[in-house]
């Protein structure tokens, strides 16, 4: 007989995980083949032995060192991990930023000139200092004439005024 | 406070939905007093599991559940607290513990005080014979497969139903009793070949 298939099953069957359907077929064959009822119980020991493990408790000093560490009391230590590589990312940014303040101005392409059109002939370049402007002298003022009238139509007065009132 | 009084604390707390769903809803809203009697209620379980997850191996089960509880604080302010938090609990232990697995699986070690342990001239026959099992067992479960390890360790040693395991891992019920019983029988092996 091949029990292959069956010890598959038995192994989730020790612990009840088993579909009911397939629960009474493998009762059944159990009923019948001896080396799957050894088969069973070796699965038995086999569970008690390796969970036995989970009657062991959490060392004390791990749980202390956890309860020590927990969020919001220090720094945690995984985060100590990307120190160097953020510090590394700061210096190559520096060095970058660095390069990118000594970079030389941009300067405009020459233009290019076709062969058709003869080049000027360059011409020394002499520096004139533009004309200094005059200004028109200001005109002179004309004296004032005063003309007074008296009474006797004989007598007038003329009264030459200066610019300046004198 | 003092550790012991919260620790008194902790127990004293009736452990049912009611009073969790009070106690997140006060870490929440920034009660670190509230945050610290989760973790002290949660911390063995979730250390014990995060041990069996990783090979016994104790320095990453500590760092496993510092991580866990990193991060539950750091989603506190999305966590619904009306939905199952220990299987939340759970699913994040996992997959913490499947990453710190994958980054040390490259360089094995023993720590040295587990080592010492085995060893101690001061501890009796009895322990010692103890201990040596114990490190046998967290041998063959690291010797499953990832997925097969996550399986039988909810299911035998934390206790979990199939379909509560099969919600943690994110897969179906036959995926999970089908890598249940890979599990079971590799480890029938390992204590056949180590009896």
């Amino acid at each position: 007989m091949n029990c292959g298939r069956f010890e598959s099953m038995i192994a989730l069957d020790v612990e009840g995980d088993l579909p009911v359907r397939q629960a009474m077929r493998l009762a059944q064959h159990l009923e019948n083949c001896a080396d799957c009822r050894q088969f069973a119980e070796e699965m038995r020991a086999s569970q008690a032995w390796w969970k036995s493990i989970r009657r062991e408790a959490p060392p004390a000093s791990v749980l202390a060192e956890v309860r020590w560490r927990k969020p919001g009391r220090m720094i945690p230590w995984p985060f100590l991990r990307w120190v160097p590589l953020a510090v590394t990312a700061g210096l190559f940014l520096a060095m970058l930023a660095g390069m990118m303040s000594r970079r030389p101005e941009l300067v405009p392409p020459k233009l290019q000139i076709a062969a058709a059109v003869p080049m000027p002939p360059t011409l020394p370049v002499v520096r004139v200092n533009p004309p200094v402007r005059k200004r028109p002298p200001k005109p002179k003022p004309e004296p004032l004439l005063v003309k007074l009238v008296t009474d006797d139509p004989e007598v007038v007065i003329y009264w030459l005024v200066d610019h300046k009132g004198d | 406070m003092p550790e012991l009084a919260l620790m008194m604390a902790a127990d004293r707390v009736d452990p049912d939905e009611q009073e969790f769903t009070r106690l997140v809803k006060l870490a929440k809203s920034g009660d670190s007093m509230a945050f610290e009697v989760i973790v002290l209620r949660h911390e063995r379980r979730v250390l014990s599991t995060a041990m069996h997850l990783l090979g016994g191996n104790r320095e990453d089960a500590r760092d496993a559940a510092q991580q866990v509880f990193l991060r539950l604080h750091r989603h506190l302010g999305r966590l619904d607290e009306n939905r199952a938090f220990a299987a939340w609990l759970y699913r994040v232990t996992v997959n913490v513990c499947r990453d710190i697995h994958r980054t040390r699986a490259a360089r094995p070690t023993v720590p040295l005080d587990q080592a010492g342990e085995v060893a101690g001239a001061s501890e009796s026959d009895q322990s010692l014979v103890r201990s040596e099992q114990n490190r046998m067992i967290h041998a063959a479960l690291a010797a499953l497969p990832e997925k097969e390890r996550a399986a039988v360790v909810l299911r035998d040693l934390e206790g979990l139903t199939t379909r509560e395991v099969a919600r943690i891992l994110g897969s179906s019920e036959g995926t999970v009793r089908s890598q249940i019983s890979h599990a079971r029988l590799k480890m029938r092996k390992h204590m056949r070949r180590s009896s």
